[in-house]
């Protein structure tokens, strides 16, 4: 069976970072990846456009970076949420779920 | 605080190079990647770049949303600014002379602090321009994306 890959809406890139580094703080390879398991496929995001949002998204205070050194031993920038990046979560979940909800409305009624 | 410190000590140059570090260790973890899954290391480049998009936009966008809002730059811009408007206030509005020369110093102080800051942000913008052209390589072999008779990966693997 054929797979549709859908772009990513405007906005739903840094919910995704957000909830991915939730979990751990993680390097963009990383998130990259996680993104990509977690989709399985079903959403087209090119992983370059990981970075600007990432650093937007550093720049607003959501998240903090740090180098280190990674798995296989590699300079590596790794990205955590701070506690702002946790509020700007719980906004972006419930606001996601109240737009979905509403879709979802219109389409069963028509 | 830290990040504070950190932020304002960040030169263009470091900030290029931090860009720089991080996308080529992406790249490089994709690459390995796709070599584990048995692909051809030329093919794992081309696949990687396809996977990443636009390397040189990316980075450039990377640079310039970490230059732009630069805490140095905001701090000497806010304080120029509020030298320049107190110099000018002095001056028109105290009568005193001895008043009125240290309004032309706070003033002339101000313009000066805003027309350099300008002309560094300039500058930056310059440096971002002409990182434009940059390529990013892998493990200090040729540039990924072109070989040395100037074909891209994607030619490459069209042609094999």
């Amino acid at each position: 069976m054929k797979t549709t890959r859908t772009d990513l809406m405007q906005g739903t890139l840094e919910l995704l970072i957000l909830k991915t580094l939730s979990r751990q703080a993680m390097h963009g390879y990383g998130i990259a990846q996680q993104i990509h398991q977690a989709v399985d496929d079903l959403l087209k995001v090119e992983d370059g456009s990981l970075y600007p949002a990432l650093y937007r998204m550093e720049e607003r205070g959501w998240i903090s970076s740090e180098w280190g050194t990674s798995e296989n031993n590699r300079r590596a920038k790794y990205y955590k949420l701070t506690k702002t990046g946790r509020r700007q979560l719980q906004s972006q979940s419930s606001n996601w779920e109240r737009v979905s909800r509403a879709v979802m409305r219109v389409l069963e009624a028509t | 605080m830290n990040n504070f410190f950190k932020r304002i000590s960040r030169t263009k140059r470091t900030i290029a190079n931090d860009v720089d570090d991080e996308l080529r260790f992406h790249l490089e973890m994709q690459v390995d990647a796709f070599e584990d899954q048995g692909l051809s290391p030329e093919k794992s480049e081309a696949m990687a770049q396809t996977r990443f998009g636009n390397v040189e936009k990316i980075r450039s966008e990377c640079i310039q949303i970490s230059s732009r809002r630069s805490v140095l730059i905001w701090l000497l811009n806010s304080l120029f600014l509020i030298s320049l408007l107190v110099g000018l206030f002095l001056r028109v509005l105290v009568p005193e002379v001895h008043v009125n020369q240290v309004g032309n110093m706070l003033m002339m102080i101000g313009g000066l602090g805003v027309l350099v800051v300008y002309a560094k942000q300039a500058g930056s913008r310059m440096l971002n321009a002409e990182t434009q052209e940059f390529r990013i390589g892998l493990n200090d072999g040729p540039p990924v994306g072109f070989d040395e008779s100037g074909r891209t990966p994607f030619d490459r693997v069209r042609d094999e």
